[in-house]
């Protein structure tokens, strides 16, 4: 756990790539996920007298980080669909089943377990991140294990379907 | 049990997809961001301190220079009434017609010499209607009207229009249409209060108004009309953030006798049905509730879906549900069935311009393939072709996937004597669309008890922490749920005594509550 002694800059090089990379999968865009990354450890860094007492810096750096990657996807939505502009791409996750099958997982699954196993956070604090009961994350958390372990086993095969049709 | 998730954490170490910044960076971020909200608070405090003094002598009058944002006016209204929803007029004004609402907007706020308007064929005289206003000095302007017991009112102008926060304030966001000179924002608020902003913004940006000191909660509605550089309207956008007096007894009704309370008949319209009220235990009894219309008026513009069931299907069993174009999060291989947890399979076909997704409870693999084999898509809605490899089958609900309507009475649990187990808020709804099946069918959900003898099925779809829901006949779902506390069994006893007190109000008798109306899209 990080105390009120902990160096800015030690804590802040271990929990930036994790942060980085749970936003990125999570909200599916890199480049916001930099932008509100970096936005969260700047405000830890603004109030790091404050932050570093806190039980749980990590925690309030992810629920600022989030806040923000939430509020600059709805921005890009809104001039998206205001001005015609186009959203940028998405991020692919690295190579491997176990990322396919975390990216597929609903969104809030999906954010949970990467709270929970790429930032490391505890059920309650990820609660706080998505806005949601602890309950409620313990619940989505073990539906999506259910669903990964279901995804990692074999599926049964199933006969070829033809394309549909159109008629107009 | 978790599965072995190590590798996501070691990636993320290893190959994060976003750059570590040099601490330098984050230390002028960090200053930037210092002084920015000192410039914040500086105005913020230069801004309330007036709007106090005008608060005091509810007086009218420009604050001071020539800052682009700027609190202009400061008015005292009446509270909101039950025309405390509309968009406009503010304040309330009962239009008796639309066709008077629609001249009166024209003319007070448009000021357009010529206008044209054009409405959709076949659309209700006495429900929500839609019009396009058509100049030749302005774009189209689209809006949606919607009736209440005290006249006619607009619950959207136009679209575009939305909210964001920061630190807990809101703001309000919108596009200034090319020609714009100047932008003036009025806001309404559950206070009663209207508070008039001016911009004037760079034409044809996207515009950031902060709303002040208001909560989000608090902006019941804004209208923004936009003028050019010689004062005339090029554009207006309107819509509702909040709904007045969600739960409390300023529209309190006294549930009456039900006289028609059979169902229609065959998967109908839901706009052709009331709504799920509980009635009180005695006749000299009532308890404070609310109704609420939700529209979304692009509803049919969005994904179409089909219910399909067995013979001996019901609710949660032996059904499927096909949707195009679906969505699945790009998880699922066409032609693949994937299975997920209580039993339920989802398979995808590509289709015209989108993929076919169909998800199914109870089935197997092979009558889901041959389901979604069977798909058509016409005019962009699937539409099952009867055929041997479906017989056995019959859809028993059809339309958009998301309702063009959804009616809600909205209960505090505590009056209904529900609130150790359920919390704060109870509400009732009932739907034809095949929409809550298809979410029911992608969320998961558990079994229920018996409600009135059909089987119920309970999940988080419909909102709040838990929905009990049961049909009322093929295709015609009723629910009741709760937001408060955790699902667990209590709740569900709790909701199941609710769902067994329910009853079914006719269009007539819902009409008699005077449901509020907000426009928004109805997701599941």
């Amino acid at each position: 756990m990080v105390g009120p002694t902990e160096d800015f800059e030690e804590w802040y090089r271990a929990v930036h790539p994790r942060l980085g990379t749970a936003l990125a999968y999570a909200f599916g865009d890199v480049e916001v996920a930099q932008d509100a990354a970096d936005e969260a450890v700047a405000r830890a860094f603004e109030r790091w007298d404050q932050v570093s007492a806190m039980a749980s810096p990590a925690g309030w750096t992810y629920r600022v980080a989030f806040n923000v990657a939430r509020r600059r996807l709805r921005r890009r939505s809104i001039e998206a669909r205001l001005l015609g502009s186009t959203v940028p791409g998405t991020v692919g996750p690295p190579a491997g089943e176990l990322w396919d099958i975390v990216a597929a997982l609903p969104p809030r699954q999906r954010r949970a377990v990467l709270l929970r196993h790429v930032g490391q956070l505890e059920e309650h604090e990820i609660g706080r991140v998505m806005g949601i009961t602890r309950g409620t994350v313990s619940s989505t958390l073990r539906a999506a294990y259910r669903s990964l372990r279901m995804e990692l086993e074999e599926v049964p095969a199933v006969p070829a379907i033809t394309r549909t049709r159109e008629i107009r | 049990m978790s599965p072995d998730l190590s590798e996501l954490a070691e990636a993320a170490v290893r190959a994060a997809p976003t750059r570590l910044p040099r601490v330098e960076v984050v230390r002028a971020r960090a200053a930037r961001l210092g002084r920015q909200r000192r410039r914040r608070r500086a105005m913020a405090m230069a801004a309330v301190l007036p709007v106090l003094l005008l608060g005091v002598v509810a007086a009218t009058r420009v604050i001071d220079g020539p800052n682009a944002r700027q609190v202009i006016t400061v008015g005292e209204n009446p509270a909101p009434t039950n025309l405390g929803s509309f968009v406009w007029p503010a304040p309330p004004r009962p239009f008796e017609s639309f066709d008077a609402l629609v001249d009166t907007f024209v003319a007070e706020v448009l000021r357009w010499p010529s206008v044209v308007r054009t409405e959709p064929p076949g659309s209700d005289p006495n429900g929500p209607r839609s019009v396009t206003l058509v100049a030749t000095t302005a774009d189209p302007l689209q809006m949606l009207a919607a009736p209440s017991q005290a006249g006619w009112g607009f619950v959207q102008i136009g679209g575009g229009l939305s909210m964001v926060t920061d630190g807990g304030h809101p703001a309000i966001v919108f596009h200034a249409p090319p020609a714009t000179r100047s932008s003036s924002v009025e806001v309404r608020t559950v206070g009663g209060t209207i508070e008039k902003y001016s911009v004037e913004p760079d034409p044809g940006t996207v515009v950031e108004v902060p709303l002040g000191d208001n909560s989000p909660e608090s902006v019941l509605s804004v209208l923004v009309v936009h003028t050019n550089r010689s004062g005339l309207v090029v554009s207006v956008v309107g819509g509702q953030f909040a709904v007045p007096a969600a739960v409390g007894p300023v529209s309190t009704v006294s549930p009456v006798p039900v006289q028609d309370s059979a169902p229609p008949a065959g998967p109908a319209p839901s706009t052709m049905l009331g709504g799920m009220v509980i009635p009180a235990a005695g006749p000299d009894q009532s308890y404070p509730f609310t109704t609420l219309d939700r529209w979304d008026p692009e509803a049919d513009r969005g994904p179409h879906s089909i219910v399909v069931r067995r013979t001996n299907g019901f609710l949660g069993d032996a059904s499927a549900v096909v949707t195009y174009p679906g969505q699945d999060g790009g998880s699922l291989v066409n032609g693949r069935i994937s299975v997920r947890s209580g039993g339920r399979l989802w398979l995808a076909a590509p289709g015209p311009a989108g993929r076919v997704v169909a998800r199914a409870v109870g089935l197997s693999a092979e009558e889901l393939t041959a389901i979604v084999a069977a798909t058509t898509v016409v005019n962009g809605r699937p539409t099952i072709v009867p055929g041997p490899e479906v017989a056995g089958f019959t859809v028993v609900a059809e339309g958009s996937t998301r309702p063009p309507v959804r009616h809600e009475a909205r209960y505090g649990c505590d009056a209904l004597g529900e609130r150790e187990a359920l919390g704060a808020l109870c509400y009732t709804g009932v739907s034809t669309s095949p929409g809550f099946e298809d979410a029911l069918y992608r969320e998961g959900f558990q079994s229920g008890p018996l409600v009135g003898g059909f089987p119920s099925v309970v999940s988080g779809v419909g909102g709040g922490n838990a929905t009990l829901a049961w049909e009322l006949e093929p295709g015609v779902i009723a629910f009741v749920g709760n937001s408060g506390n955790e699902p667990g069994a209590d709740q569900i006893s709790a909701l199941h005594r609710l769902a067994e007190r329910a009853q079914l109000w006719s269009p007539d008798q819902w009409a008699t509550s005077n449901p509020g109306v907000v426009a928004q899209p109805n997701e599941w």
